[in-house]
């Protein structure tokens, strides 16, 4: 048994207790011992002392000679011997001449003889119960021969029993003493300790922290009982806290329109908020307890199956899961809610899982908006057909995904004399007549087919799994219907006719590219041999569509990019207010051709657009911005940003942000110092792969800026969801600002949401210094136009940081002597 | 307190040497008066232990008279021997001499000693107070001597026995041995009686050995030849009982001191007076002392002191 079973009470009781009576008998001791050395000591006193008084009587013995009238020997020896007998505890001497031969020998009444302990001189012995000690006889300054002397040790052993017999009596009374000395100084010491216990006993067992504990103790009690209650003190103040902190977390549960739920370490359920039981459809009551899987059923938006594991995932790995895409939830009875959730761990403070939170929101709103704009991104407004992008991506697929025994076919429909309908009717008719027409062609395809307004009256028409066979037949059955269509508008008739273009897919041989422009050439091939016919496309026709003009802008594209004839210039993006040092310019694109003829980018990119060369181009763009001797040498001595445009067919590239990771490793450009420029419709044409993009981006650095706002569908809930950094008003605000009050409105109000959601506003085409003046006036971040800066050739920009080095601070002045110069607007980019 | 414990503790060291004192005393003279009767050894019980390896006989004859002849088994340790014979008086021999005398003679402390002498008693009595002296044990004398024994015609032998020297060691016992100064002492004080062992006429002061005449103060007379009687034409001592009688009238209580010429006849009173269980000592001075030393009282033929 170890003392640690011990109380404090019995602990201190046994160790004053055992210090007590060592204290005590160690004393009794102590005079004990001194005593028997006394009685030793007397003991050989006396022994001395009968020496010293027959000291004479032994000389005599020894110096004898007979003579008449005195003592004999014998007379002597017995009057010694009697006189020692007076000693009891003289039990034997032995008296011996200078020869060492005994001269007599005394034995104490009847004590037996013992042969003499062999001594030093002066010295004792104490042996056998006796005391032994030698004694020389010197008398007078002569010796005459030693005495041996055995003395009974009685005296002394008769002490020890003496002190053994009161010890028998005294230790036992003195134990039982210094035991209730013990007791009591016990008692007395642990009182505040006692008292201690029971407050925590107390406080333990009532959970009652209002109790005080008082002594009159200083010291170290004093500071204990002060510590106590203190400790209670913070205790009682922290529960009262954590009291009003969980109150106020659950109204604030209990109040938020999103769902929130706890559970412990197992997933069991301990809190439901209302919101979520409303989402849920489970009670609180009936929750509770439950696994979390069980109520808050996840499930994938189109498989419909349910998502499993990842509750577990966060209670085994702590890891934080959201799900933002594409997740409902089921509901108790079996309704479908969208959500966005999370599902987080709940540490305590030494990093361990104690459960998980699970939050979740309704988004049926959000999500059916998010829809609602997806397919106003990827359909034609006026038709409801599928617009060139949303085409573009499923011709794109189709090419990528075709296989060897598969066939599929492009169409692609040119409508004859339309322009005779917009000329004489106007646009209503134009467009009412296109609506009446689609809505009879899409009425006529089946479900795999795939009906796109590619541009005014041209449309494509997607034919997967049909031979070339096939798509003539369906061919001249649109060309038949299209024949027998009427359209009649304000009592005028008009027939019309369409000139379609066939061309097979054939199994890896061609791109995007030479599909559609195969399609266009079959169309130019068809309209060339005399319209309202069907021509199946052939490698000859491209002779003869040479001359179309943007088949020209394709090849010559195609040469500029193998050529590198493209050439980047920057324009300055200029900041209202002064603080911001920072300068950013935008990279801009101009084709250059031989003979120095400059185009810009409005004349070429819809060709490329068109005709799927965005991605090549746009890859060739950052690629020479990253990699420009230039811009490297401008970004090491400035502190600049460079805004860089992407087009909505290049984010549709995954492959495009593992291009850039590279190219930016690589380049000494910052990705920070990097800004993408995405206009607001590529953006909305599939706000999850941009946002996505932007996201991933952002990891790397990158800003973002939505250009263009305000062109497209306008609408700010998207904003929301797109986490760029800058908004670029659409020029078309700003270009009229001055004129058209509107116009002023919409920026002004772009502007204000745009600061609202904390973003920087950028305003484009600033052509003149009364927009520059109204600009400051509504407050926009930056200004860029050709009042602000004319785009210059990225080359010069060292020049101009010579220049500026030169003009020192007046650099930021904007250069009015470039501004009058009116080329073909720019179309605010490329 | 230290220093009354000590004090205290000598009166208790005092305490307990008086109270040893007083009962250890009395019980020797106890010891002594048991062993009375085997004081007195008879020639039928000696003839049984004579290769006893515990008993040395000793004859305390002349060398002469032992080596006529002498009990078997016999050593000679002639009475003349423990004594020293000086003009003035013979005295007992010193314990340095004694111890060589015993040594030689290969007596040991633990033997028990069966002295005989010719039968008078005189020389075997002298012989046992000298052990007695020296501390022995174990002491018996022959009743009747070498004349009874050889009137039973018991074994004897002409060969001379000696035996190993031993390691003997007298231990003097004074309690046996009045100096002159204890007996001019005992002069004075009644707890102590004086027997005059010579005869009635030296007793009365009608003659004298010494220079002197009468006896010493205080001193009784009983003859030591009152202790003896003629049996047979052989001289042996009294029966118990007639010895008892002699003696009636002493006080056992008192020590008793006996004296005589020149310390044979006392012996003889010391032994007799021993058996019956009295504290009995000898006056080795004796009258040859005393009745020549002037400074010592006696009491003259005509009653007065001096």
């Amino acid at each position: 048994m170890t003392g640690k079973h011990l109380s404090i009470q019995s602990r201190l009781t046994l160790v004053i207790f055992v210090s007590f009576s060592i204290l005590l008998i160690i004393t009794i001791l102590a005079i004990s011992y001194s005593d028997l050395k006394a009685v030793r000591k007397q003991t050989i006193d006396v022994a001395n002392k009968v020496v010293n008084v027959l000291i004479q009587d032994f000389v005599r013995l020894l110096k004898h000679t007979p003579q008449p009238g005195t003592e004999s020997s014998a007379d002597i020896a017995a009057d010694i011997a009697a006189k020692l007998e007076t000693f009891s505890q003289i039990r034997q001497v032995e008296i011996y001449n200078r020869r060492h031969k005994p001269e007599l020998t005394y034995v104490h009444n009847q004590d037996k003889y013992t042969p003499p302990v062999r001594l030093q001189q002066n010295t004792t012995l104490i042996k056998d119960d006796y005391i032994h000690l030698y004694l020389p006889v010197i008398y007078q300054y002569n010796n005459y021969g030693h005495v041996y002397l055995r003395l009974s040790a009685d005296a002394l052993n008769s002490r020890i029993a003496h002190y053994i017999s009161n010890m028998k009596l005294i230790v036992p009374v003195l134990l039982l003493f210094s035991f209730i000395a013990a007791l009591f100084a016990q008692r007395f010491f642990t009182r505040p300790i006692r008292q201690l216990a029971e407050a925590v006993n107390q406080v333990s067992a009532t959970a009652n922290y209002s109790v005080t504990v008082t002594t009159t103790e200083k010291a170290e009690i004093g500071q204990l009982f002060d510590g106590f209650n203190k400790m209670l003190k913070s205790i009682l103040l922290a529960q009262r806290q954590l009291h009003t902190e969980k109150e106020r977390l659950l109204v604030t549960f209990e109040s938020i329109a999103e769902g929130v739920i706890t559970t412990d370490e197992t997933g069991k359920i301990d809190y439901i908020n209302p919101t979520a039981c409303e989402l849920t459809g489970w009670t609180d009551t009936e929750a509770h307890s439950c696994q979390l899987e069980t109520v808050l059923c996840l499930a994938d938006e189109k498989t419909r199956r349910p998502l499993t594991g990842q509750i577990d995932e966060c209670l085994t790995q702590g890891t934080t899961r959201f799900n933002l895409d594409n997740v409902v939830l089921i509901s108790k009875n079996d309704k479908e809610i969208p959500v966005h959730n999370s599902i987080a761990p709940i540490r305590d403070a030494e990093k361990h899982i104690k459960g998980v939170v699970a939050v979740f929101r309704n988004v049926t709103e959000a999500r059916e908006l998010a829809r609602q704009l997806e397919h106003q991104a990827s359909h034609d407004a006026l038709t409801d057909l599928v617009n060139r992008s949303h085409f573009e991506r499923r011709l794109r697929a189709i090419i990528e995904h075709s296989r060897r025994n598969e066939h599929h076919a492009v169409l692609y429909l040119d409508l004859d004399q339309f322009k005779i309908v917009n000329d004489t009717c106007g646009h209503l008719a134009g467009d009412a007549m296109l609506q009446q027409l689609s809505g009879m062609i899409r009425q006529e395809m089946d479900e795999n087919t795939l009906v796109a307004r590619l541009g005014g009256d041209e449309f494509g028409i997607l034919l997967p799994h049909n031979t070339v066979e096939q798509a003539k037949a369906v061919a001249e059955k649109l060309l038949k219907l299209i024949s027998n269509f009427s359209f009649s508008w304000e009592g005028k008739v008009f027939r019309i006719g369409a000139s379609i273009g066939v061309v097979p897919i054939q199994y890896r041989a061609m791109s995007y590219t030479d599909v559609m422009r195969h399609a266009d050439v079959a169309c130019y091939a068809a309209k060339n041999l005399g319209r309202n016919r069907i021509h199946l496309y052939e490698p000859s026709d491209t002779e003869l569509s040479r001359m179309h003009s943007e088949m020209q802008w394709i090849t010559q594209i195609e040469n500029a990019l193998n050529d590198n004839a493209f050439s980047l210039f920057a324009q300055r993006i200029l900041s209202t207010s002064d603080s911001n040092r920072v300068c950013r310019y935008e990279i801009l694109l101009r084709l250059i051709e031989r003979d120095g003829t400059i185009h810009f980018p409005g004349s070429f990119l819809p060709a490329a657009e068109r005709f799927g060369l965005m991605p090549r181009i746009d890859r060739w763009v950052i690629t020479q911005t990253l990699t420009n001797r230039h811009i490297i040498n401008f970004l090491e001595r400035n502190e600049v940003e460079i805004n860089i445009n992407i087009s909505w067919a290049t984010l549709n590239d995954d492959t495009l942000l593992g291009f850039i990771r590279d190219l930016l490793q690589q380049s000494p450009i910052p990705a920070s110092a990097i800004c993408f420029e995405i206009t607001e419709t590529a953006a909305i044409a599939n706000v999850p792969a941009t946002v996505r993009f932007i996201r991933n981006m952002k990891l790397l650095g990158c800003k973002f800026a939505l250009d263009d706002f305000g062109s497209g569908l306008s609408s700010f809930g998207y904003l929301k969801n797109l986490p760029v950094d800058y908004l670029k008003i659409d020029g078309s605000f700003i270009r009229d600002i001055t004129t058209d009050s509107t116009n002023y409105a919409m920026v002004e109000s772009i502007n204000h949401i745009g600061k609202v959601m904390g973003l920087r506003t950028v305003a484009e085409y600033v052509h003149n210094k009364e927009t520059c003046d109204q600009l400051r006036r509504i407050d926009v971040d930056f200004m860029q136009g050709y009042y602000v800066h004319t785009p210059m050739p990225v080359s010069d920009l060292e020049l101009l940081d010579s220049l500026q080095m030169l003009a020192g601070p007046s650099r930021d002045k904007p250069r009015k002597g470039k501004t009058g110069k009116k080329t073909t607007a720019p179309a605010g980019s490329r | 307190m230290i220093i009354g414990r000590i004090k205290g503790s000598v009166f208790f060291l005092i305490i307990l040497s008086l109270s040893g004192c007083l009962l250890l005393s009395p019980a020797l003279y106890a010891a002594d008066r048991e062993a009375g009767l085997r004081l007195l050894a008879d020639t039928n019980w000696l003839a049984g232990k004579l290769s006893d390896r515990n008993i040395v006989i000793v004859d305390v004859r002349s060398p002469a008279q032992y080596r006529a002849g002498h009990i078997v088994n016999a050593i000679n340790l002639p009475v003349d021997a423990t004594f020293i014979r000086h003009s003035f008086g013979n005295r007992v021999a010193p314990p340095a001499r004694i111890r060589e005398l015993f040594r030689s003679a290969g007596l040991k402390n633990r033997h028990w000693v069966v002295l005989y002498d010719n039968g008078l008693l005189k020389d075997a009595a002298r012989f046992y107070w000298v052990l007695k002296i020296y501390g022995h044990k174990k002491i018996s004398v022959l009743d009747g001597g070498y004349s009874q024994w050889l009137r039973e015609k018991r074994a004897t032998s002409r060969k001379t026995f000696t035996r190993r020297p031993s390691g003997y060691v007298p231990v003097i016992t004074h309690r046996y041995l009045s100096t002159r100064f204890g007996t001019l002492l005992a002069t004075d004080n009644p707890q102590v009686t004086i027997i005059d062992s010579r005869s009635r006429e030296e007793y009365l002061g009608l003659s004298s050995k010494a220079k002197r005449f009468g006896h010493i103060p205080r001193a009784r007379s009983i003859p030591w030849n009152m202790n003896l009687e003629l049996v047979d034409g052989l001289y042996k001592l009294k029966p118990w009982n007639a010895l008892k009688a002699l003696y009636k009238n002493l006080d056992r209580e008192n020590r008793i001191i006996t004296y005589c010429n020149r310390g044979k006849e006392s012996a003889v009173s010391f032994f007799v007076l021993s058996m019956l269980g009295y504290k009995v000592s000898v006056y080795d001075g004796a009258w040859l002392e005393w009745g020549n030393d002037r400074s010592l009282p006696i009491v003259k033929p005509d009653g007065k002191t001096q």
